[in-house]
Protein backbone atom coordinates (compact mmCIF):
# COMPACT_ATOMS: atom_id res chain seq x y z
CA UNK A 1 0.00 0.00 0.00
CA UNK A 2 0.99 3.63 -0.37
CA UNK A 3 1.66 6.22 2.32
CA UNK A 4 2.78 9.80 1.79
CA UNK A 5 5.79 10.60 3.95
CA UNK A 6 7.03 14.19 4.11
CA UNK A 7 5.39 14.84 0.80
CA UNK A 8 6.81 11.78 -0.99
CA UNK A 9 5.04 8.57 -1.89
CA UNK A 10 6.32 5.46 -0.16
CA UNK A 11 5.22 1.85 -0.68
CA UNK A 12 4.98 -0.11 2.56
CA UNK A 13 3.64 -3.46 3.68
CA UNK A 14 0.15 -3.63 5.13
CA UNK A 15 -0.15 -3.90 8.90
CA UNK A 16 2.96 -1.87 9.68
CA UNK A 17 2.90 0.17 12.90
CA UNK A 18 4.46 3.60 13.12
CA UNK A 19 7.28 2.18 15.29
CA UNK A 20 8.02 -0.52 12.72
CA UNK A 21 7.91 2.01 9.90
CA UNK A 22 10.38 4.35 11.68
CA UNK A 23 12.79 1.53 12.48
CA UNK A 24 12.59 0.39 8.86
CA UNK A 25 13.67 3.89 7.84
CA UNK A 26 16.58 3.75 10.27
CA UNK A 27 15.09 6.24 12.73
CA UNK A 28 14.94 6.07 16.50
CA UNK A 29 11.22 6.37 17.39
CA UNK A 30 12.24 8.12 20.62
CA UNK A 31 13.71 11.10 18.79
CA UNK A 32 11.18 11.81 16.07
CA UNK A 33 7.81 13.50 16.05
CA UNK A 34 5.07 12.12 13.85
CA UNK A 35 1.94 13.74 12.53
CA UNK A 36 -0.54 11.44 10.77
CA UNK A 37 -3.23 13.05 8.60
CA UNK A 38 -2.72 16.34 10.42
CA UNK A 39 -2.97 14.88 13.94
CA UNK A 40 0.00 14.56 16.28
CA UNK A 41 0.61 10.90 17.15
CA UNK A 42 1.49 10.39 20.80
CA UNK A 43 4.89 8.76 21.19
CA UNK A 44 3.57 6.10 23.54
CA UNK A 45 1.17 4.91 20.82
CA UNK A 46 3.75 4.51 18.01
CA UNK A 47 3.84 0.76 18.56
CA UNK A 48 0.02 0.51 18.39
CA UNK A 49 -0.96 2.78 15.50
CA UNK A 50 -1.15 0.77 12.27
CA UNK A 51 -0.58 2.64 9.02
CA UNK A 52 -3.49 2.72 6.60
CA UNK A 53 -3.43 3.03 2.81
CA UNK A 54 -3.03 6.69 1.71
CA UNK A 55 -2.06 7.90 5.20
CA UNK A 56 -0.20 11.16 5.08
CA UNK A 57 2.72 11.31 7.52
CA UNK A 58 4.96 14.14 8.56
CA UNK A 59 8.08 12.89 10.30
CA UNK A 60 10.13 15.57 12.03
CA UNK A 61 13.01 15.94 14.42
CA UNK A 62 14.97 18.68 16.10
CA UNK A 63 17.90 20.23 14.28
CA UNK A 64 20.35 22.98 15.17
CA UNK A 65 18.71 26.40 15.31
CA UNK A 66 18.82 29.74 17.08
CA UNK B 1 24.56 38.26 46.47
CA UNK B 2 21.55 36.09 45.72
CA UNK B 3 20.34 36.67 42.18
CA UNK B 4 17.70 34.17 41.21
CA UNK B 5 16.42 34.12 37.67
CA UNK B 6 13.15 32.25 37.55
CA UNK B 7 11.36 31.66 34.29
CA UNK B 8 8.59 29.22 33.63
CA UNK B 9 8.94 28.02 37.22
CA UNK B 10 12.57 27.07 36.64
CA UNK B 11 15.38 28.70 38.59
CA UNK B 12 18.44 29.45 36.45
CA UNK B 13 21.91 30.48 37.49
CA UNK B 14 23.13 31.36 33.99
CA UNK B 15 21.61 34.25 32.09
CA UNK B 16 23.07 33.22 28.76
CA UNK B 17 20.82 31.26 26.40
CA UNK B 18 22.50 29.73 23.38
CA UNK B 19 21.48 28.43 19.97
CA UNK B 20 22.62 25.28 18.19
CA UNK B 21 22.57 26.47 14.57
CA UNK B 22 25.42 27.02 12.13
CA UNK B 23 28.02 24.76 13.74
CA UNK B 24 30.29 22.88 11.36
CA UNK B 25 29.35 19.78 13.34
CA UNK B 26 26.84 19.23 16.15
CA UNK B 27 29.60 17.40 18.01
CA UNK B 28 30.93 20.84 19.05
CA UNK B 29 27.78 21.57 21.03
CA UNK B 30 28.63 19.80 24.34
CA UNK B 31 31.84 21.82 24.69
CA UNK B 32 29.99 25.06 23.83
CA UNK B 33 27.43 24.29 26.55
CA UNK B 34 30.12 23.50 29.08
CA UNK B 35 32.25 26.57 28.39
CA UNK B 36 29.32 28.99 28.21
CA UNK B 37 27.72 27.71 31.42
CA UNK B 38 24.38 28.07 29.67
CA UNK B 39 21.35 26.12 30.90
CA UNK B 40 18.88 26.98 28.14
CA UNK B 41 19.40 25.96 24.53
CA UNK B 42 17.39 26.49 21.36
CA UNK B 43 16.68 24.03 18.56
CA UNK B 44 14.52 24.11 15.44
CA UNK B 45 12.01 21.55 14.15
CA UNK B 46 12.33 20.23 10.63
CA UNK B 47 11.20 17.36 8.43
CA UNK B 48 13.47 14.33 8.62
CA UNK B 49 15.54 14.00 5.46
CA UNK B 50 15.34 10.31 4.61
CA UNK B 51 18.05 10.65 1.99
CA UNK B 52 20.76 11.82 4.32
CA UNK B 53 22.03 10.17 7.45
CA UNK B 54 22.84 13.30 9.42
CA UNK B 55 23.02 12.73 13.15
CA UNK B 56 20.46 13.95 15.63
CA UNK B 57 21.24 17.20 17.45
CA UNK B 58 19.55 15.84 20.57
CA UNK B 59 22.38 13.32 20.94
CA UNK B 60 24.64 16.28 21.76
CA UNK B 61 22.44 18.09 24.30
CA UNK B 62 22.67 16.90 27.91
CA UNK B 63 19.35 16.02 29.56
CA UNK B 64 19.83 18.68 32.25
CA UNK B 65 19.58 21.48 29.68
CA UNK B 66 16.27 23.31 29.34
CA UNK B 67 15.27 22.88 25.72
CA UNK B 68 13.79 25.93 24.00
CA UNK B 69 12.48 24.83 20.60
CA UNK B 70 11.76 27.69 18.21
CA UNK B 71 8.98 28.03 15.66
CA UNK B 72 11.30 29.12 12.86
CA UNK B 73 9.73 28.59 9.48
CA UNK B 74 6.35 29.80 10.73
CA UNK B 75 4.93 32.68 8.67
CA UNK B 76 1.78 33.20 10.72
CA UNK B 77 0.28 32.39 14.11
CA UNK B 78 -1.38 29.20 12.90
CA UNK B 79 1.90 27.72 11.67
CA UNK B 80 3.69 28.74 14.85
CA UNK B 81 1.01 27.06 16.97
CA UNK B 82 1.30 23.86 14.92
CA UNK B 83 5.09 23.78 15.29
CA UNK B 84 4.85 24.49 19.03
CA UNK B 85 2.44 21.59 19.57
CA UNK B 86 4.66 19.25 17.56
CA UNK B 87 7.72 20.36 19.53
CA UNK B 88 5.92 19.66 22.79
CA UNK B 89 5.01 16.18 21.55
CA UNK B 90 8.73 15.45 21.32
CA UNK B 91 8.69 15.19 25.10
CA UNK B 92 11.29 17.75 26.14
CA UNK B 93 9.03 20.08 28.06
CA UNK B 94 6.73 22.96 27.27
CA UNK B 95 9.00 25.91 26.54
CA UNK B 96 8.65 27.53 23.14
CA UNK B 97 10.33 30.44 21.41
CA UNK B 98 7.73 32.00 19.13
CA UNK B 99 9.33 33.18 15.94
CA UNK B 100 6.92 34.32 13.22
CA UNK B 101 8.70 35.74 10.21
CA UNK B 102 7.56 36.50 6.70
CA UNK B 103 10.19 39.12 5.83
CA UNK B 104 13.05 37.24 4.22
CA UNK B 105 15.52 40.11 3.89
CA UNK B 106 15.78 41.32 7.48
CA UNK B 107 13.98 38.40 9.18
CA UNK B 108 12.03 40.86 11.30
CA UNK B 109 9.27 39.26 13.38
CA UNK B 110 5.56 39.80 12.82
CA UNK B 111 4.29 41.29 16.09
CA UNK B 112 0.59 40.84 15.39
CA UNK B 113 0.86 37.13 14.53
CA UNK B 114 3.27 36.61 17.44
CA UNK B 115 0.72 38.01 19.89
CA UNK B 116 -2.01 35.72 18.50
CA UNK B 117 0.20 32.63 18.75
CA UNK B 118 1.36 33.55 22.25
CA UNK B 119 -2.19 33.94 23.51
CA UNK B 120 -3.24 30.48 22.27
CA UNK B 121 -0.10 28.69 23.45
CA UNK B 122 0.06 30.38 26.85
CA UNK B 123 -3.57 29.29 27.27
CA UNK B 124 -2.47 25.70 26.58
CA UNK B 125 0.14 25.89 29.33
CA UNK B 126 3.25 26.57 27.25
CA UNK B 127 6.06 28.71 28.65
CA UNK B 128 6.10 31.19 25.78
CA UNK B 129 9.15 33.30 24.95
CA UNK B 130 8.31 35.43 21.92
CA UNK B 131 10.95 36.91 19.61
CA UNK B 132 9.93 40.50 18.82
CA UNK B 133 11.04 43.83 17.52
CA UNK B 134 11.58 46.09 20.56
CA UNK B 135 8.11 47.62 20.31
CA UNK B 136 6.61 48.69 23.62
CA UNK B 137 3.00 48.16 22.61
CA UNK B 138 3.67 44.66 21.25
CA UNK B 139 5.53 43.82 24.45
CA UNK B 140 2.65 45.13 26.60
CA UNK B 141 0.16 42.99 24.68
CA UNK B 142 2.40 39.96 25.18
CA UNK B 143 2.37 40.58 28.93
CA UNK B 144 -1.44 40.67 28.81
CA UNK B 145 -1.76 37.42 26.86
CA UNK B 146 0.53 35.42 29.13
CA UNK B 147 4.07 35.41 27.73
CA UNK B 148 6.77 34.27 30.19
CA UNK B 149 9.30 36.81 28.87
CA UNK B 150 9.81 39.03 25.84
CA UNK B 151 12.78 38.61 23.55
CA UNK B 152 13.49 41.79 21.58
CA UNK B 153 16.20 41.90 18.94
CA UNK B 154 19.36 43.95 19.22
CA UNK B 155 19.88 43.80 15.45
CA UNK B 156 18.60 41.49 12.70
CA UNK B 157 19.26 37.75 13.16
CA UNK B 158 22.76 36.59 12.36
CA UNK B 159 24.19 40.06 11.68
CA UNK B 160 26.54 40.33 14.69
CA UNK B 161 25.89 44.09 14.63
CA UNK B 162 25.25 44.58 18.34
CA UNK B 163 22.67 46.64 20.20
CA UNK B 164 21.42 48.79 17.33
CA UNK B 165 18.04 49.07 19.05
CA UNK B 166 19.51 50.17 22.39
CA UNK B 167 17.16 53.09 23.11
CA UNK B 168 14.09 50.93 22.47
CA UNK B 169 15.48 48.05 24.53
CA UNK B 170 15.94 50.46 27.45
CA UNK B 171 12.29 51.45 27.22
CA UNK B 172 11.19 47.80 27.30
CA UNK B 173 13.43 47.04 30.26
CA UNK B 174 11.97 50.04 32.11
CA UNK B 175 8.33 49.49 31.25
CA UNK B 176 7.80 45.72 30.97
CA UNK B 177 7.34 43.69 34.11
CA UNK B 178 8.46 40.42 32.46
CA UNK B 179 12.09 39.41 31.90
CA UNK B 180 13.50 41.14 28.81
CA UNK B 181 15.87 38.75 27.02
CA UNK B 182 17.89 40.36 24.24
CA UNK B 183 17.79 37.94 21.32
CA UNK B 184 19.48 38.32 17.93
CA UNK B 185 22.17 40.60 16.64
CA UNK B 186 24.55 40.38 19.57
CA UNK B 187 27.99 40.08 17.98
CA UNK B 188 30.53 40.61 20.73
CA UNK B 189 30.80 39.77 24.41
CA UNK B 190 30.84 43.55 25.05
CA UNK B 191 27.38 43.79 23.41
CA UNK B 192 26.04 41.11 25.73
CA UNK B 193 27.71 42.75 28.71
CA UNK B 194 26.17 46.11 27.83
CA UNK B 195 22.69 44.58 27.49
CA UNK B 196 23.07 43.07 30.95
CA UNK B 197 24.38 46.34 32.43
CA UNK B 198 21.24 48.00 31.07
CA UNK B 199 19.11 45.54 33.03
CA UNK B 200 18.28 42.89 30.48
CA UNK B 201 17.34 39.66 32.26
CA UNK B 202 19.34 37.47 29.86
CA UNK B 203 20.82 37.27 26.37
CA UNK B 204 20.18 34.68 23.68
CA UNK B 205 22.72 34.29 20.93
CA UNK B 206 23.88 31.81 18.35
CA UNK B 207 25.79 33.25 15.40
CA UNK B 208 28.34 35.20 17.45
CA UNK B 209 29.58 31.95 19.02
CA UNK B 210 29.08 29.67 16.02
CA UNK B 211 30.90 32.00 13.63
CA UNK B 212 33.92 32.61 15.88
CA UNK B 213 37.26 31.07 14.93
CA UNK B 214 37.27 29.23 18.24
CA UNK B 215 33.60 28.76 19.19
CA UNK B 216 34.20 27.13 22.58
CA UNK B 217 36.54 29.94 23.67
CA UNK B 218 33.99 32.51 22.48
CA UNK B 219 31.27 30.66 24.40
CA UNK B 220 33.33 31.07 27.56
CA UNK B 221 33.90 34.76 26.78
CA UNK B 222 30.14 35.29 26.42
CA UNK B 223 29.44 33.46 29.67
CA UNK B 224 31.86 35.75 31.50
CA UNK B 225 30.52 38.88 29.77
CA UNK B 226 26.90 38.13 30.66
CA UNK B 227 27.83 37.39 34.29
CA UNK B 228 29.94 40.57 34.50
CA UNK B 229 27.20 42.73 33.01
CA UNK B 230 24.63 41.30 35.39
CA UNK B 231 26.88 41.88 38.39
CA UNK B 232 27.50 45.48 37.28
CA UNK B 233 23.75 46.04 36.94
CA UNK B 234 23.16 44.71 40.45
CA UNK B 235 26.00 46.82 41.82
CA UNK B 236 24.45 49.95 40.30
CA UNK B 237 26.53 51.89 37.79
CA UNK B 238 28.03 55.20 38.96
CA UNK B 239 26.69 58.31 37.25
CA UNK B 240 28.54 59.74 34.27
CA UNK B 241 29.73 63.37 34.31
CA UNK B 242 30.78 65.88 31.69
CA UNK B 243 33.83 67.22 33.58
CA UNK B 244 36.70 65.56 35.42
CA UNK B 245 36.25 64.73 39.08
CA UNK B 246 39.58 63.84 40.75
CA UNK B 247 39.80 60.43 42.31
CA UNK B 248 42.75 61.42 44.50
CA UNK B 249 42.51 64.05 47.29
CA UNK B 250 43.03 67.66 46.13
CA UNK B 251 44.74 68.67 49.41
CA UNK B 252 48.05 67.80 51.09
CA UNK B 253 50.27 68.15 48.02
CA UNK B 254 54.06 68.07 48.72
CA UNK B 255 54.61 71.77 48.07
CA UNK B 256 51.59 72.98 50.12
Amino acid sequence: MEVIVNGNSSIVEKGLTISQFLLLKGLNPETVIVECNGEIVKKETYFQVVLQDKDCLEVMNFVGGG
Amino acid sequence: MSDQFIIGGKSLTSRLFIGTGKYSTDALIPEIIKKSGSQVITVALRRVDFNSSTGNVMNHIPKAMQLLPNTSGARNAQEAIRIARLAKAAGYGNWIKIEVISDNKYLLPDGYETIKATEVLAGEGFVVLPYISPDLMVAKKLVEVGAAAVMPLGAPIGTNRGLKTKELLKILIEEISLPVIVDAGIGKPSDACEAMEMGAAACLLNTAIASANAPAVMAEAFGLAVAAGRKAYLAGLGSSQQYANASSPLTGFLDD
